[in-house]
């Protein structure tokens, strides 16, 4: 009975969240009988509501790139990518990796990878996990926030997202890449989009591999070929934007 | 044979009426918290979650009773239990220290795969076996009672016995408890043409635990168990009905979208509690 059992849940599983058996339901060797199926298509509509309102919540300013074929697209990222975790939120997950292979949007929107990908990382880090035992950055004399991303991003996406929010013509979008911190603010547990610079990237990035502060500052000053008549300035740059890190709560 | 179930069910606590716990009613819940005896979470919108999410649980616990209900644990499926997901709600009751869970009488997951619905199953023996050894499998691994919910469902498959004959069955050989939906038992009745009374008169009372009440959506040819309307008074005289016959550790009113202003779910929280105390003087 397992077997039948376990053919019925494939079945219907299949006919509920995947276009290419619904489209062959009549076809199947053992189809189910119209009024069944009719059935089903009550939980098709349920579930598919279901995921193209979360996906469009999260998606907001993909939608408004990708509205004219959002459904169909959705039903070929269900099919693409079928959901493999509890977590409905989840569902969403892999949104950007399939739009990063659809040919024809890309031709249009080359940037459409990224943007997707920003707007689920607000998700994922407003989400994530606490982890209060994170030492990351202890060398340097403080914390890097932990529940944060950094992201190097090919297209100008924060100009994008402005501009798409406020209803603005996109015009012609070049490659101009972009550093971009994500983080979870511990006060206020917002998720915050900062642009960080590459000296601050840099920075960043040496302290988390371990480095003190004082060495991080003589590696940048290597690094950036500093001479020595620009070394208080440089210095003064480097503390301001440790108080700005922490200011923001960044750096804890 | 004794059951083992209903020893354990003398000493669960009586929670009186609780809400769902959802982010678009957080405040409110607490701010009337004297108002509200108990929550009820599902565990999957809180596993794995930090942040805002995290602090919520954990507000919330230190208000109320927090009763978790499970969505995804596809007690009906073929497919073995998700090893994570078990793994994580054991984390979970670690911080809530629930004393029971419960989820649906259905399927949702297979081939590795979450449909993220409430998928029926078919009524007959060889499920029943299916779902009585699954369901002892939960009880092992989590120690505690273990519910079944009665869910709303639009289709039948190859149906051998009646609803009311196969959740009996199931919760008797299986000594577990019954999460009696309501509302539920009031959509399946309509959509499917039977007299809820005597689908009540058939089960196996004593072992309801916990009762959902909630409101539908009524789209002519067939109900929507929808949780984003008021309760109507057909649904009340069921709970009424219900309550003559037996008498639950804890009513939930479950409010999942579409949200009134929130005096008007205290207000339905009072005609629950009014439900109460006349049921138990009719009785």
């Amino acid at each position: 009975m397992k077997n039948n059992l376990q053919e019925i849940e494939k079945t219907i599983k299949d006919l509920i969240l995947f276009d290419s058996a619904w489209n062959k339901r009549t076809k199947t060797r053992k189809s189910l009988p119209k009024a069944t199926l009719q059935r089903i298509k009550i939980y098709r509509d349920l579930v598919n509501n279901s995921f193209t309102g979360l996906i469009t919540k999260i998606y907001r300013n993909t939608y408004k790139l990708l509205h004219k074929n959002w459904k169909t697209l959705i039903s070929k990222y269900i099919e693409a990518y079928p959901p493999n975790s509890p977590i409905l939120n989840k569902v969403a997950e892999s949104f950007p990796l399939f739009l990063g292979k659809q040919k024809e949007i890309i031709k249009k929107y080359p940037f459409i990878y990224e943007l997707a990908l920003y707007e689920w990382l607000e998700v994922e880090i407003y989400e994530k996990e606490n982890d209060s035992g994170s030492t990351n950055g202890k060398q340097a004399g403080f914390i890097l926030n932990p529940v944060h991303k950094i992201c190097k991003f090919k297209y100008p996406i924060s100009d994008i997202t402005e501009k798409i929010e406020a209803g603005k013509p996109l015009g012609k979008i070049s490659k101009n890449p972009v550093n971009i911190l994500i983080y979870r603010d511990p006060k206020t547990l917002n998720v915050r989009f900062n642009e960080i610079s590459p000296g601050t990237l840099a920075y960043l990035e040496l302290c988390l591999s371990g480095f003190s502060h004082e060495m991080v500052v003589m590696i940048l000053i290597e690094h950036y070929k500093i001479k020595e008549n620009d070394l208080d300035n440089f210095n003064n740059q480097i503390n301001d934007m440790v108080k700005t890190l922490k200011e923001r709560r960044v750096l804890i | 044979m004794v059951s083992t179930f209903l020893k354990e069910l003398k000493k669960l606590p009586n929670l009186g009426v609780g809400l769902g716990l959802r982010r678009e009613l957080f405040e409110s819940i607490v701010k009337y918290k004297n108002q509200i005896d108990w929550l009820e979470i599902a565990p999957e919108n809180y596993i794995c979650r930090g942040g805002e999410i995290f602090e919520r649980l954990l507000t919330a616990k230190k208000h109320f009773p927090v009763i978790p209900h499970g969505l995804n644990l596809s007690i009906g499926g073929t497919d073995p239990f998700d090893k994570e997901l078990i793994k994580n709600i054991q984390e979970f009751f670690k911080i809530i220290n629930p004393p029971w869970y419960s989820d649906h009488l259905c399927f949702n997951y297979v081939e590795k795969t979450y449909i993220h619905d409430l998928i029926p199953l078919p009524y007959n023996r060889d499920t029943v076996k299916h779902l009585v050894n699954r369901i002892k499998k939960v009880q092992d691994i989590f120690q505690i009672p273990f519910l079944i919910e009665n869910p709303s469902y639009y289709m039948v498959l190859d149906n051998e016995m009646k609803e009311e004959e196969f959740i009996s069955e199931i919760a008797e050989k299986a000594d577990c408890g019954l999460l009696l939906d309501i509302n539920n038992v009031y959509v399946n009745s309509k959509n499917h043409k039977y007299d809820p009374i005597k689908f009540l008169d058939n089960l196996p009372l004593e072992r309801t635990v916990q009762v959902h009440i909630a409101g539908h959506l009524n789209k002519g040819k067939i109900i929507i168990d929808t949780h984003g309307e008021s309760i109507i008074n057909e649904v009340y005289n069921l709970l009424h009905e219900l309550l003559k016959r037996c008498t639950p550790k804890a009513i939930l009113l479950e409010r999942d979208f579409n949200f009134p202003r929130f005096q008007s779910l205290l207000n339905e929280i009072k005609k629950i509690r009014s439900a109460m105390k006349s049921a138990k003087k009719a009785a």
